[in-house]
């Protein structure tokens, strides 16, 4: 029930949106998804978005930093960045599990059995980083 | 004596068995030139024809400077055989010339016998690295995010007040920060062998009291 009035809801607004000013601008989505995003995502996930992003930035300068030096120690490079794109993957499972809008996908799952993988998962990918960063 | 185009002719039979005078072919039979001087050997295969006679043929003109090197003077001539019929190999001295080679050269000195150029071994130079500035700045702007975060959760109002001070909940978390002192040991050095032997304790503890307190935290959700 709570996400066909959410669509419905937004249908709406959209539907005015489009009708008093022609079709909306860039500028508009992005504030009406900010709007949005703010003000529906439980705080849970806004939390595990606030992860994500900090391991996106992280993974960017280690790029950048490799780009800047050349890549001499190869598998230092590869293992800093592997680990943050596959914690960015395991982040992004997590939020996937733990949304309360996928339980129906999500069945057998409880938000702590997402939890207990996606620590188990880090345990094994941090070890695997930790030998091959040399 | 000079010798120019002479062939020695000479006849192994001295070594039979039976009568002393029958000729027979030996599988080895060498004559040697000795310089006297320079105790320079030059080795000559002396070969059996048909009629047993052994000869070596000797173009002094042209060996005179690819064998002898062009390098004249006294040389004692042996005659070396051997067989496998023999008990021991025979050295005979045949005889003594004098060589008078034409533009005779000083024989070369034994280059053999001196130590080579010495080499200095180039060792692997070592690639090469930014400056330590570079790479101080950057460890730097990576840990910085982590600060951002912390702010952001701050923000967010992420907090642990829900946190439950039971066993399994001290278990589960200092089981953490064990696995994490263990990974920063091995990055430290620690080899494999040990930091899997460690972690496979810890990993059965850590994992027990996690199953339980998470469990315990979904039963109190589903109660609500």
């Amino acid at each position: 029930a709570v996400v066909s009035t959410q669509s419905g809801h937004y249908g709406r607004e959209f539907r005015d949106m489009v009708s008093s000013v022609g079709a909306p601008s860039l500028v508009d989505v992005v504030s009406r998804l900010y709007n949005e995003y703010n003000t529906k995502t439980p705080q849970k996930l806004k939390i595990i978005d606030a992860y994500l992003g900090y391991i996106m930035i992280t993974g960017v300068i280690q790029f950048v930093y490799c780009c800047l030096v050349g890549t001499f120690p190869f598998n230092s490079f590869l293992s800093g960045f592997i680990s943050t794109v596959a914690s960015f993957v395991l982040g992004v499972c997590l939020r996937i599990q733990s949304n309360p809008q996928n339980t129906a996908v999500f069945k057998d799952i409880t938000v702590e059995r997402a939890f207990a993988d996606f620590i188990f998962a880090h345990c094994v990918l941090h070890l695997v980083v930790l030998n091959f960063i040399g | 004596k000079q010798w120019y185009q002479r062939r020695v002719a000479i006849t192994a039979g001295d070594f039979s068995l039976a009568d002393g005078a029958e000729e027979v072919t030996l599988h080895q039979v060498f004559v040697r030139f000795t310089n006297t001087k320079t105790k320079q050997n030059v080795f000559f295969i002396a070969q059996a024809d048909l009629k047993k006679k052994y000869t070596i043929d000797l173009n002094f003109r042209s060996a005179a400077a690819k064998s002898f090197g062009s390098v004249g003077g006294q040389y004692s001539v042996d005659l070396i055989v051997g067989d496998a019929t023999l008990p021991q190999a025979m050295v005979i001295d045949v005889a003594t010339l004098n060589l008078e080679i034409p533009d005779s050269k000083e024989p070369a000195a034994d280059l053999s016998k001196q130590a080579k150029p010495e080499i200095t071994h180039l060792f692997r130079q070592p690639e090469k690295r930014p400056p330590q500035a570079i790479s101080a700045v950057f460890t730097g702007l990576v840990l910085l995010p982590a600060l951002v975060l912390l702010i952001m959760w701050a923000k967010l109002g992420a907090n642990i007040s829900n946190i439950q001070i039971s066993l399994s909940s001290i278990g589960f978390h200092g089981g953490l920060l064990a696995i994490i002192a263990i990974y920063v040991n091995f990055f430290l050095g620690v080899n494999m062998f040990t930091t899997v032997k460690c972690l496979a304790g810890v990993a059965v503890v850590t994992f027990l009291c996690g199953q339980r307190l998470l469990s315990s935290i979904a039963a109190a959700k589903k109660a609500k």
